[in-house]
């Protein structure tokens, strides 16, 4: 697996000192994964590509994917569209049921490379951004 | 009041370095699920990592309660907490699936020992600074703490084909995906890792504040999430690289966690500040210091390479000779477009978003043949320099910059992730992805985390789970754990003086502690006692008689 972020940073180790001193440095973006090498450029950038478990090719995941998954999720949080009630006891303490209002949601992807990406979100619509993020690199 | 302060932070580094030896919480795992299935899953398994179980549902019941266990090693709390858990199937696809989703049930505020007033806790930790259970109920109902549930059908061919849980102990999972760190991260949410706010309108649940929100603060408007208008709240969402986490809990161990190095273009003048960016594939690495020179604005002609000219898409007119060359994103790729400034003189390359949105994504392309650094900048970042060389002559320097951590500003605060638009990972509720080393609390949860929980341990302090019943906030309380003695009391001899909390959060004993930690011999000690008490009464907090009564325990002490 790799992670998400693959932000390509990458560090110049000009010279001895600067050497020495972004040693401390560079390991951290390597370790990010920011030294990989980008992902192959998507024909549509914007779009999410998968590998397809039955060919091995990648390929972009159908809609029909994309919406069943996110509906899914918007199946566990769907009492985020009802307004929480709040309750006050006798002696001041307030209290709210937040049932699945405030749920937070981990989500894997498979990555153009093969990878997954496991990503954190909190409701259905950033879990549909996430299907339909850009990349993490973009060609122009 | 100066020697106490320091001595006060003295306490805090002490503090932070002494590890989870604070207690313990007791941490539950109500399973819910119906026999056969999920945790009662009898398909045999052979024990993984660490793991002893012998059937799937066993082995998934060990990693929960093994998280639990991290967590309640960690934290502490006079009442259980109680996790309604349970593995079921999810929504999933070949090529992404749920892997699982956890949360706070309740929230409570205003309960008794709420350090902060009309302000929301998670329930777990109300019930921890209230001292009993304040939703008590039959497990499986939402007098639970927090609510997690996870998929069974990973690996399935219709879920996540090929890639499951891993359900070992010793983070060892290779390419399938550690339970273990997923439920570190999920309980973490639940127990404080989060806030109760509307991310797009900026309202507040039921109109209060969270404590979450408490430590939140944006430095572009300078006020914490409880101090704005909803639409302030809202517009700080977005801000990246302007949201940070406010309590010196995180704040004083960020240098502990995050390395120096984050990669910017630092506007030197004017003194606009500094710019996140996007990195490229091509071209020579980042370096530090980095390239500093006065920015221009590459022009080439409008035509069929590209409409604009300022896009950079064909042969530069611009003299760019010794300069760094600004141009905007589209229509050709980022690669042509530094070749081309290149070709007109620029050392360094920045090319300005040309939609709105922050972080600036990574350029990717080929070309050996370049050979000055470029990064992309955001929309709104290239506004400002083009609106500033109107003015003037502008000043940057493009490289990594040496003097601020990865993960925060260069305040040292740790960022939190606050994203324009939201484009992976919920907002605000997670560290800023940029943090290095990886973050237990990044919306990307990485596989080299190892089953630490890093800068979240200080973020639990923050919001009061170490909290000393003072009555000031743990998030700017310098002296957590004072000493709950009502009077001060010197090696058992009590003065009868009352025990005074000052605003920092300490307390007449802890200054006394402080003597009794610096001091090396009795007298000493007591002579530490004789000034402290003096300035203590020329600032009125003590009589000439309750200063006696403390320096004549002070005298008595076997220390």
């Amino acid at each position: 697996m790799t992670n998400s972020c693959g932000k390509g940073v990458r560090i110049a180790a000009l010279g001895l000192a600067a050497a020495t001193v972004l040693s401390l440095t560079a390991p951290a973006y390597a370790a990010k994964g920011r030294r990989a090498k980008a992902p192959a450029p998507t024909a549509q950038s914007g779009m999410m590509v998968a590998i397809d478990p039955a060919t091995g090719k990648i390929r972009q995941p159908t809609a029909a994917e994309s919406k069943a998954l996110v509906a899914g999720i918007q199946e566990m949080t769907k009492a985020s569209s009802v307004q929480p009630e709040l309750k006050q006891l006798a002696d001041g303490t307030m209290s709210v049921d937040l049932s699945s209002s405030f749920l937070n949601i981990s989500m894997a992807q498979v990555q153009p490379d093969g990878s997954i990406r496991e990503v954190c979100v909190d409701s259905a619509a950033d879990a549909n951004a996430v299907l339909t993020a850009a990349p993490a690199f973009e060609d122009k | 009041m100066k020697t106490s302060k320091l001595l006060g932070l003295f306490a805090i580094a002490a503090f932070l370095l002494t590890g989870p030896v604070f207690g313990a919480a007791q941490i539950i795992i109500v399973n819910t699920n119906a026999p056969g299935v999920g945790f009662n899953d009898a398909t045999p398994a052979a024990p993984v990592g660490g793991n002893p179980g012998t059937t799937v549902g066993q082995q998934r019941l060990n990693a929960f309660q093994y998280a639990a266990d991290v967590w309640g090693s960690i934290l502490s709390s006079p009442v259980p907490i109680y996790i309604q858990s349970s593995f079921t199937p999810l929504a999933c696809t070949a090529t992404a699936a749920t892997l699982g989703s956890a949360g706070a049930l309740q929230v409570f505020g205003d309960f008794p020992n709420a350090e902060l007033v009309d302000t929301w806790y998670h329930v777990a930790l109300a019930n921890k600074l209230a001292g009993g259970d304040l939703a008590p109920g039959p497990n499986g109902t939402s007098a639970d703490d927090i609510i997690a549930r996870f998929n069974s059908n990973l690996g399935q061919p219709t879920c996540l084909a090929g890639t499951g849980w891993y359900y070992g102990l010793d983070a060892n999972h290779g390419t399938n995906i550690d339970l273990v760190t997923v439920l570190l991260h999920e309980f973490a949410h639940g127990l404080g890792f989060s806030g109760f706010y509307n991310k797009t309108t900026g309202a507040q649940l039921a109109g209060f504040p969270d404590v979450y929100g408490a430590y939140t603060f944006s430095t572009t408007f300078n006020k914490a999430w409880p101090q704005m208008t909803d639409a302030q709240r809202a517009a700080a969402t977005i801000d990246t690289n302007n949201v940070v986490w406010s309590g010196i809990n995180v704040t004083a161990a960020v240098p502990n966690v995050l390395r120096f190095g984050t990669p910017l273009v630092t506007v030197n003048a004017p003194a606009l500040g500094s710019y996140r960016v996007g990195t490229a594939t091509f071209g020579p690495i980042l370096s530090s210091p980095g390239v500093t020179g006065d920015v221009l604005v590459g022009f080439d002609a409008a035509n069929a390479a590209g409409p604009s000219t300022t896009d950079g898409c064909s042969a530069i007119t611009t003299n760019l000779t010794g300069k760094i060359g600004l141009v905007d994103r589209g229509t050709c790729g980022f690669a042509i477009k530094v070749k081309n400034l290149q070709n007109a003189g620029a050392i360094a390359v920045l090319i300005a978003d040309n939609v709105a949105g922050s972080p600036p994504a990574g350029m990717s392309g080929v070309d050996a043949t370049i050979t000055i650094p470029s990064v992309r900048i955001s929309l709104a970042n290239g506004n400002a320099l083009k609106s500033a060389l109107a003015s003037g002559a502008v000043n940057v320097t493009l490289g990594v910059n040496l003097a601020v951590r990865a993960g925060a500003n260069p305040a040292g605060q740790a960022l939190l992730n606050a994203p324009n638009p939201v484009v992976a990972g919920s907002s605000i509720s997670h560290w800023d992805p940029i943090a290095f080393p990886n973050l237990l609390m990044e919306p990307a949860i990485n596989s080299d985390l190892t089953h630490g929980v890093d800068l979240t341990r200080q973020e639990m302090i923050d919001i009061g789970w170490f909290s000393d019943g003072d009555g000031v906030a743990d998030g700017v309380d310098q002296c957590i754990g004072s000493s709950r003695s009502a009077t001060v009391v010197i090696d058992g001899c009590d003065s009868g003086v009352t025990n005074t909390t000052f605003a920092t959060g300490c307390r007449i004993t802890d200054q006394v502690n402080d003597c009794t930690v610096g001091a090396g011999n009795h007298g000493a000690f007591v002579s530490c006692v004789a000034k402290l008490t003096d300035t203590l009464k020329n600032q009125g907090v003590i009589s000439a008689n309750q200063k006696g009564a403390i320096q004549s325990c002070a005298a008595r002490a076997s220390h």
